[in-house]
């Protein structure tokens, strides 16, 4: 083993020998299409965590929805759900309230869901921080009792509010007697902050405000829709959601954030692996490149070959010392390929921005953080790397079939 | 008391393809050697020396015959069973140098020694010394292409000679030197059989050098000629 090394660095990897010629072309064929299979996968990675962070962000990790009639307190509901639970994982609780009603601003109008939540606790489930493009995250009162809200970047465009403007929201509500009559609230509000959702939909309907505000406007009293919880992390949350609905059984609603966007996860989940698929055809047709290059080689090693076997070399210190040539272009590939992948995701995060090339009406997202993944670059080298040996296997053992004295005669 | 030969061929047959039929190359011939023998082979271009020279050496297979080294039945082995066997047994030195151009001469002569796993400070020492006893002590880091032809022809014999070998087998190793190197070559050849012992089988078309040989024998038509 070490001998062939040793062979195979002397005889390959010197920079007259593996620099030149059609081993240069297989190597540069190679690293683009690792480059193609890095992007791809990081558009892919880049897409499926900037929705899982926008989910996370705005649903929080466990949404319990209690049942319709129900008058249950929400500490009663609490105390259920946090039954069992390590107390450590559950970082924060907040009520809230989905109300659906229409933004009016300059004669326009506009669909909304009115998300109510508790302006004390809210930021311990949800996290908007990040989210705020405009103005303050804040849900109090103006001087003037006009409550303050944060609503959607595409809401902000659409009626054309930005941070201090007012506006008002209508809401239709069934009469209590006679339900096919609808009397009409109307509230004033301030936009607080213009939030970047991150998804689409929301961005175009999504509204947040003091829950009592939602309530009040919505008849409702005291009674809220569930509860948001936020977990140490995402992947517990999935667990524990699993358990919680187990535990409070089918009255109860209760979804995590991979639920809450099931359709687009899986969507994403089978398109990375088509996408890995295809675009690794681009990597195979490159290990042809290295088979047809390392055949020429063998051509020119003919009397090498010959020596080695007349002086001792076996069929598979001959395939050995070939196949870790192939073994060398194809981790001069991937490493290669990875810092070109690199650059392209660069350019791609900057023309992203320049020119909007995500539409969010067709892809949820307007904006995706393109993200190389290790476990997408492992998988990737992985992939080359026996893409590169399998190449190298069929020349390697033409070279181990040689008869040394057909070598001397034609090497 | 007589001793048994150390490598035995008997009714070597060799032939090749040629248009519908075949040419035969080698008819029958048959050859011991002894240990600490020197033997010349003569002969015209075609007469298979050549052919047989690498058949002794394992390096081809006859289509007929048998090939023993001491008991050992040569022509039962399986390609890398004889590669181990010629790594351990034989010294090869050929017409042309057949140096690796990437390899200085030290790094072409430890060659046999690397393939057979043998300590690189161990290998390095023994082929500066025997580099050394061939005059060549200056070029040890030279690449094939810094080496004059004799020089070549001196690393290739150092390398044939560095695994100690049982027998050397020397395909026309003056065929392409001029006289004064073909003629230090020749010396070479004779110093190492008297200093080292050594079992040697010689392919030339020279007749000075193979007239030097104890033993002579010359080639027609695949067969001996007497």
């Amino acid at each position: 083993m070490e001998t062939s090394f040793w062979l195979a660095r002397k005889l390959f990897f010197t920079r007259k020998n593996f620099w030149t010629g059609s081993s240069l072309f297989a190597v540069l064929g190679l690293i683009m299409g690792v480059a193609s299979l890095v992007t791809a996968m990081a558009v892919m990675s880049g897409f499926e965590s900037t929705l899982k962070s926008a989910v996370v962000d705005v649903t929080g990790h466990v949404r319990v929805v209690r049942g319709f009639n129900s008058n249950e307190k929400w500490e009663e509901l609490d105390a259920k759900v946090r039954d069992g639970e390590p107390t450590a994982e559950i970082r924060g609780v907040s009520r809230f309230t989905f109300v659906e009603g229409i933004v009016t601003h300059q004669g326009q109008i506009s669909g909304v869901i009115l998300q109510g939540v508790d302006p004390q606790q809210y930021q311990t489930v949800l996290n908007f921080s990040n989210r705020i493009i405009q103005g303050v995250q804040g849900l109090d009162t103006t001087a003037e009792s006009v409550p303050r809200a944060l609503i959607g970047k595409g809401i902000s465009q659409k009626l054309n509010l930005k941070a201090g403007d007012k506006f008002r929201v209508v809401l239709p509500i069934a009469d209590r007697i006679d339900p096919n009559k609808f009397h009409r609230r109307i509230k004033e509000f301030q936009v607080g902050g213009v939030l970047d959702l991150g998804k689409f939909d929301w961005n175009e309907r999504m509204m947040v405000t003091d829950m009592t505000v939602t309530q009040e406007l919505a008849e409702i009293g005291d009674r809220y829709s569930g509860l948001i919880y936020r977990f140490s992390s995402a992947e517990k949350a999935r667990e524990a959601s699993f358990r919680i609905s187990q535990k409070l059984g089918g009255t109860y609603s209760v979804r995590d954030w991979h639920d809450l966007s099931e359709n687009l996860f899986e969507a994403v989940r089978i398109e990375r692996v088509v996408i890995f698929f295809v675009v690794l055809v681009i990597v195979i047709v490159a290990a042809f490149n290295i088979s047809s290059s390392l055949f020429v080689t063998i051509l020119r090693r003919y009397s090498d070959i010959a020596i080695l076997k007349a002086l001792g070399a076996r069929r598979r210190d001959i395939i050995l010392i070939f196949s870790l040539q192939g073994l060398f272009v194809g981790i001069v590939g991937v490493v290669g390929g990875s810092l070109v992948g690199k650059l392209l995701c660069e350019i791609l995060q900057v023309l992203q921005h320049k020119f909007r090339l995500v539409s969010g009406a067709v892809y949820k997202l307007d904006n995706i953080d393109v993200l190389i993944r290790w476990q997408d670059l492992t998988a990737i080298f992985i992939a080359t790397i026996i893409i590169c040996l399998i190449a190298t296997l069929a020349p390697a053992m033409r070279g181990a079939k040689l008869n040394p004295v057909e070598g001397f005669r034609y090497g | 008391m007589v001793s048994s030969p150390i490598l035995k061929a008997k009714n070597i047959l060799k032939s090749y393809p040629q248009g519908v039929g075949e040419l035969q190359i080698l008819r029958g011939i048959s050859l011991e050697i002894f240990p600490g023998d020197a033997v010349s082979i003569l002969g015209s271009s075609g007469a298979g020396k050549s052919t047989f020279l690498h058949i002794l050496g394992t390096l081809d297979r006859p289509q007929g015959g048998e090939l023993k080294y001491e008991d050992q039945d040569l022509l039962s082995m399986n390609d890398d069973e004889l590669s181990l066997f010629r790594n351990q047994k034989m010294g090869f030195v050929f017409q042309f140098h057949h140096l690796i151009s990437e390899f200085t001469a030290l790094e072409n002569v430890i060659l046999p020694g690397r393939i057979a796993g043998e300590p690189m400070k161990e290998l390095k020492l023994r082929a500066e010394e025997i580099l050394h006893t061939m005059g060549m002590k200056d070029r040890l880091s030279h690449y094939p292409s810094q080496l004059s032809g004799g020089e070549l022809q001196r690393v290739a014999i150092a390398r044939a000679l560095i695994r100690k070998p049982k027998i050397l087998f020397a395909d026309e190793p003056t065929g392409n030197l001029d006289s004064k190197n073909g003629q230090l070559i020749q010396e070479l050849f004779f110093n190492l059989k008297n200093k080292m012992g050594l079992t040697m089988v010689v392919v030339t078309h020279d007749l000075n050098f193979a007239s030097r040989f104890p033993k002579v024998l010359r080639m027609k038509d695949g067969n001996w000629s007497y």
